[in-house]
């Protein structure tokens, strides 16, 4: 499986965004470049969760407010700034479903349907399709995380234990793990 | 959690819909400026270090003071 270059980042682009986070600590302002790189990326992982536009634009500014308001707290540790953004992310996303601002939805394409049925060495009739897509529905919330960040949106292991707060190995272990709790139920069906 | 929904193929939203609906003004408007705990700042340190030794100085003039004025004045040896 082929993994999204997207949200791999090189040396000199982490450093470029320590230095615009050191000038952000001291002045908001310049925190303009990091809203504007991540914007689009934050919206759309928070859109793919969710039914409403409106909300999802609601819940990514909501993101980026808490970001300023925390960046004294932000320290650099190795993991670019995107995983910091998507952990808030996480916490933003799950406190509107709590406060029923927004409904928890999974957004499939179909080829995506057809890539796991491939991982199963089924074949890829409409058959199959229907029965994949019933079974997803009989997934835990932690499973389909998982498979949301794996194989819908095709992050590295690395990056989906950032997000998770996982470590690589175990965002691994756990994303295999549940592929296979998706097979099992596809299979029984 | 429950899952409600689960879509198929809903329709992209374009990457200059997403873009037109940015406003950082909002934002930084919204975020008061970070502020800085006055224990770590700089005049913090400076202040506590000059008054340290102000009350350094100032207790060792009293207390040579203090000390000169308890002591017996030296009569020297007295032979009797």
């Amino acid at each position: 499986m082929t993994v999204n270059p997207m949200y791999h980042q090189t040396n000199q682009r982490m450093e470029e965004e320590l230095c615009w986070i050191t000038r952000a600590k001291e002045n908001p302002e310049s925190f303009g470049p990091l809203y504007r790189r991540y914007h689009e990326q934050i919206f759309r992982y928070i859109h793919q969760r969710m039914n409403d536009e409106e909300t999802a634009f609601d819940v990514t500014s909501q993101v980026f407010m808490k970001a300023l308001n925390n960046l004294h707290r932000y320290e650099f540790r190795g993991v670019p700034f995107s995983s910091w953004l998507y952990r808030i992310a996480k916490s933003e996303l799950y406190q509107a479903f709590r406060d029923k601002k927004a409904e928890r939805t999974v957004n499939i394409e179909s080829y995506q349907l057809y890539e796991i049925i491939d991982e199963f060495d089924e074949d890829n009739s409409e058959a199959n399709k229907k029965k994949l897509f019933e079974s997803l529905s009989k997934l835990k919330e932690g499973d389909m995380q998982l498979l949301e960040l794996r194989f819908f949106e095709k992050r590295s292991f690395r990056e989906i234990g950032e997000i998770l707060d996982l470590t690589e190995n175990n965002a691994k272990v756990k994303s295999f793990r549940a592929l296979e709790k998706l097979k099992k139920i596809f299979n029984n069906k | 959690m429950e899952i409600k929904t689960i879509r198929l193929d809903r329709s992209r939203l374009s990457s200059e819909h997403i873009a037109s609906r940015q406003n950082f003004k909002q934002i930084a408007k919204c975020c008061e400026a970070p502020s800085i705990s006055p224990f770590k700042s700089p005049l913090f340190f400076g202040a506590m270090g000059l008054s340290s030794l102000t009350l350094a100085m100032m207790l060792s003039i009293n207390g040579h003071m203090v000390s000169d004025e308890n002591d017996p004045p030296n009569r020297g040896i007295e032979i009797g």
